[in-house]
């Protein structure tokens, strides 16, 4: 099920499947009251299980890159929204995204996707927040 | 336990399963909205049960099941001995309401300078003191002594309490309603009073009257603030009162596990206008975490109890949890296939139903924190819904190891074997998805997302000509463990050894060890397999684990199986909270 929703984030709350969810409690890892946007290019994208995750590399305000892991749902949960190394939406390496997500709670450059704006402009929620998803 | 071999019960258990979208919508409707939803000026028993469990943040998941079954408290204050005051140094209880169960570990400084120490424990009708928590139970060193006389004042001290008093009116109206079950169910609108509970209004405060579960002639008397909490619980029996008063309801948890459970952060115990306890809360885990408080021999030998047994309460029943497949509904009634040796043929694939609740983004409570949004609550109620954690069924370890199993439970998002992409084992990995009978051997396929989550594609290749374990094989460790097969008339039976000692049991910290013993039993019967399983551990374990057996149900003939998922966790340093999975 291939979701295109624009500027709906702040109505939509968390995430795609509740198969994602099971594996360990958001909560634990990131601040779901809170909201951050990363663009930068993207340098590795990983289907993988539990939880799928894309290194994305960030310009900060001095011009250093930082790397930001971001996870996401597991490799199924993705490939039934389209995102693959192959599909609608696919993704790869060097693809410049901007990606909203909940940050992590340490601070670290890390966090849990909520949507992507792909390079081709097309914006795709990955957190719809029905469960029904 | 009760259903532990009895086929007509599960079947039906599985045929109520079947019907669980039905169900679901009785309460609210899958995919509906949430149960139940008290009017604004609803005055009636329903309506302030419901208010009492919701406003104190008791009933978790999208169809608000009241899920709270244990609870840690620590507490300071004064407490009188010999009807001296002492002053608290340590005040520890740990509450199990199913069994229910209490243990409260005192340590106080008495006016003189000493220190007084003492265990209480009530278990159903036992009370005993223990000079350390769990002594006599499994060659824990300590002594015991048995308090038959101390029973009934334990009972009402832990039923008064500010979670357990809702629990006891629920109690009263139906005791033999499914555990869990969310507190409108089976209500009536508009009646004030429905079976031992009852409603009466002092303006524009609830009363609720109640009897004490397991107390003869105990009547609760609970008076409720504008939120919906006690504020009072008065408990009149054999001629004496007790006075319970609370204040203070916030969530007193650990802030690295708030979950927006209330309890009172001022406790005060009279009797008979006495001061008994004057208690001032300082930490709650209300996150279902492991309490357990086996009955000493030597306790069961002194104490007859004066009231018989509660009749059990069903489980409600078993559903697909996030990730699994649907449970076919079908009846068992099918005759059953066999092989050319007569065994019953095992092959196909097996769907069976796994965590009990359903999950979902569940509407904010009105007590809840500032912030609360459905997502949010839908990841906080994770830790109440594996059905480990819930129990009533669950492993009996030594004394030594309860507040490890505590303390993994409390980071499992660290600590789960299933963080750092292991296999989740036998038995964590639950019934094979796929068999494959071969005259010799049965292959057995897994799937993802076992346990409500986590877990990978996995096989086993089990050979079923009996014989012994050969002592070489069983040197090398297995997630699995070393299986030989036999048959025992139609019963399939699985005996494995030689485990790793890195998996876990099931959500909730259940750690083994590597002499860890396990016995699988698959009975097929028309369309469906009994699969049952024991583990045994003596070194960990105070009694073999008979886990609540499960109903495979036939899903077609065999579908060709994924392999295993490449698996990586990214955030395991960064665990930063103990809300967990």
């Amino acid at each position: 099920m291939i979701r295109r929703i624009f500027g709906c984030v702040v109505l939509c709350g968390l995430v795609a499947s509740a198969s994602l969810q099971a594996h360990h409690s958001l909560a634990g890892v990131y601040d779901l009251k809170k909201e951050v946007e990363v663009k930068g290019t993207l340098t590795r994208v990983a289907f993988t299980n539990p939880h799928g995750a894309m290194h994305i590399t960030v310009k900060g305000a001095d011009g250093t890159p930082v790397e930001w892991i971001l996870t996401t749902g597991s490799a199924s949960t993705l490939a039934g929204l389209g995102f693959g190394n192959n599909g609608p939406n696919q993704l790869k390496s060097g693809d410049e995204v901007a990606i909203k997500i909940f940050p992590a709670i340490s601070g670290k450059p890390l966090g849990f996707i909520r949507s992507i704006v792909l390079a081709n402009k097309k914006e795709v929620q990955i957190s719809t927040g029905s469960s029904r998803d | 336990m009760a259903f532990r071999t009895i086929w007509t019960s599960l079947a039906l258990a599985v045929v109520v399963a079947a019907g669980a979208p039905t169900m679901a919508s009785a309460q609210g409707g899958r995919g509906g909205g949430p149960p139940y939803t008290p009017a604004a000026s609803a005055k009636d028993l329903r309506a302030v049960l419901f208010n009492w469990t919701s406003y104190m943040g008791m009933l978790r998941g999208l169809d608000e099941h009241e899920l709270i079954t244990t609870l840690e408290y620590q507490g300071n204050g004064t407490m009188q001995v010999d009807g001296q005051p002492c002053t608290i140094k340590k005040y520890r209880v740990s509450i199990n309401y199913q069994l229910p169960g209490q243990r409260t570990q005192i340590t106080c400084a008495r006016a003189g300078g000493q220190t007084y120490t003492n265990v209480e424990v009530v278990n159903g009708q036992y009370a005993w003191n223990e000079s350390v928590p769990g002594a006599e139970i499994a060659g824990t060193k300590g002594t015991v002594t048995p308090m038959a006389a101390a029973v009934q004042e334990r009972l009402i001290r832990l039923w008064a309490s500010p979670q357990g008093a809702p629990k006891a009116a629920l109690w009263g109206v139906n005791p033999t309603i499914e555990w869990g079950a969310n507190p409108s169910v089976g209500i009536k609108d508009g009646t004030t009073t429905q079976g031992q509970t009852s409603l009466t209004w002092e303006g524009n405060k609830p009363v609720l009257t109640f009897p004490i579960p397991g107390v003869p002639g105990a009547t609760a008397t609970a008076t409720l603030d504008a939120k919906y909490m006690a504020e009072r619980v008065v408990v009149k029996h054999a001629g004496g009162t007790t006075e319970f008063a609370y204040s203070g309801y916030k969530d007193w948890n650990n802030k690295l596990n708030l979950i927006d459970t209330m309890y009172a952060g001022k406790i005060t115990e009279r009797r008979n206008n006495a001061a008994v306890r004057d208690l001032t809360t300082v930490e709650t885990e209300t996150g279902s975490v492991y309490v357990v408080m086996p009955v000493p021999a030597s306790v069961k030998k002194a104490i007859t109890p004066i009231v018989p047994a509660p009749p059990e309460r069903p489980m409600p029943a078993q559903a697909p949890g996030p990730g699994e497949p649907q449970i076919p509904a079908q009846a068992a009634a099918a005759v059953t296939p066999r092989r050319a040796d007569g065994k019953p043929d095992l092959s196909g694939n097996w769907i069976s139903g796994g965590m009990n609740w359903r999950y979902g983004n569940r509407r904010c409570g009105p007590t809840q924190a500032e912030g609360c949004t459905p997502a949010i609550n839908q990841t906080a109620d994770f830790e109440f819904e594996a059905p480990s954690r819930f129990g009533p069924n669950r492993p009996l370890y030594k004394p030594q190891h309860w507040d490890k199993v505590i303390a993994l439970d409390m980071w499992t998002n660290k600590e789960d074997p299933v963080m750092t992409c292991q296999p989740l084992g036998i038995p964590r990995q639950g019934p094979p998805r796929r068999i494959i009978h071969l005259d010799n051997e049965v292959i057995f396929f897994y799937g993802q997302y076992a346990d409500g989550g986590g877990g990978n594609n996995e096989y086993r290749d089990i050979p079923t000509k009996g014989g012994k374990h050969d002592p070489q094989q069983a040197v090398e460790s297995r997630y699995n463990g070393y299986t030989i097969g036999r048959w025992e008339g139609d019963t399939l039976v699985l005996d494995s050894i030689s485990f790793v000692d890195t998996t876990w049991l099931a959500r909730g910290g259940f750690i083994h060890s590597s002499d860890m013993h396990v016995i699988e039993k698959l009975t097929r019967k028309g369309n469906e397999i009994l699969y049952e399983v024991t583990v045994e551990d003596p070194e960990m374990l105070v009694e073999p684990w008979v886990m609540t057996p499960k109903v495979l149900r036939y899903g077609g003939a065999g579908q060709v199986q994924p392999e295993r998922n490449h698996c990586e966790v990214y955030e395991l340093n960064d665990i930063a909270t103990q809300i967990r999975h």
